[in-house]
């Protein structure tokens, strides 16, 4: 059994409130910035459970859809401040379609 | 398709072996696939309503921090909570779901939320940070099932692909080698006795 961090990547506005309850707040400013903060820990794996807002995360499907293939960190796409964009409803029938061949919550 | 394979008792008899094993396996891995696909098919509906829920709880959660930022300022908010004494870590624990690794995560907490000076920070940020602690339990929990979710479906696709092979293309490759070998065979057998009574004819004829 292993102890390991929760992060958070997202705008900095709303990122670290989290910070309060312990979890490692990363805020970006932009894709690139993303792109790099989460490939960054998702090579360290320091960090269990990375949530990305999904502000964030629609920039950026290529590296999270890579990252469901392994064991860890657990990258989870979570709504931003201002409101759900079902991104992360989306990222679940994606993995329906590929087990399955066919979406079977009919999300879109 | 026939396999590349001299038409030999030999061979015939390491055919059959090799095809009673490719059967045994596909039976094996159909069964393997349908107990994954039952895991998977639970863990979708749960994860669906998991998902909505907590959704649904951190987008009050945001609005509450976000009127808490408001209220007391942008700075003085992010100064109270830059500086946590609470620890929240995630014991990851490994499970084998079908032979499949998948990490369990529990999240464990030690101190204090409220670790600013009172004074100074609006009674809002006290209840968003309630909210949030609230909803960062089962944040942990989507996680853990999402990414069982993920690999559980990565081994289903694999598996598929494995049971097709064996069911498409080897198994069915496998009996038609087996077909044209006995085939060769029983015509071997048959051309060497018309021989056999030809040449006794000929012998025959010259005494």
């Amino acid at each position: 059994m292993l102890n390991k961090q929760l992060a958070l990547v997202g705008e900095k506005a709303t990122v670290v409130a989290f910070e309060g309850l312990g979890v490692d707040a990363f805020p970006v400013e932009s894709a690139d910035d993303a792109r790099k903060v989460i490939a960054r820990l998702i090579r360290k794996k320091e960090h269990a459970v990375i949530f990305v807002t999904e502000d964030v995360g629609k920039e950026i499907g290529d590296i999270i859809a890579e990252s469901s293939k392994q064991y860890e960190p657990s990258v989870v796409l979570v709504p931003s401040s201002a409101g759900s964009q079902k991104i992360g409803l989306r990222k679940l029938s994606q993995v329906l379609k590929r087990a399955l061949g066919t979406d079977i919550l009919k999300i879109e | 398709m026939k396999l590349a394979v001299n038409p030999t008792r030999m061979e015939l008899l390491r055919l059959r072996k090799r095809l009673v094993l490719a059967r045994r396996g596909h039976k094996l891995l159909k069964d393997k696939q349908d107990e994954l696909m039952k895991r998977f098919m639970g863990l979708v509906h749960q994860i669906k309503d998991l998902r909505l829920s907590v959704e649904h709880e951190l987008e009050e959660a945001w609005k509450r921090f976000l009127i808490a930022r408001a209220v007391g300022g942008a700075e003085i908010v992010e100064g109270a909570v830059s500086m946590p004494t609470r620890k929240t870590c995630v014991e990851v624990r490994k499970q084998q779901i079908m032979n499949v690794a998948v990490p369990e995560f529990k999240l464990s907490t030690e101190g204090k939320i409220a670790s600013y000076g009172l004074a100074t920070t609006p009674a809002e940020l006290d209840t968003a940070l309630v909210a949030m602690e609230r909803v960062l339990g089962r944040m942990v929990e989507l996680a853990s099932k999402e990414k069982a979710l993920e690999l559980i479906g990565d081994e289903i696709e694999r598996t598929r692909r494995r049971v097709n092979a064996l069911e498409y293309v080897l198994i069915p490759s496998l009996e038609e080698t087996i077909r044209y070998i006995s085939m060769k065979l029983s015509e071997m057998e048959r051309g060497n006795l018309t021989r056999l009574m030809r040449v006794k004819e000929i012998v025959r004829g010259r005494t």
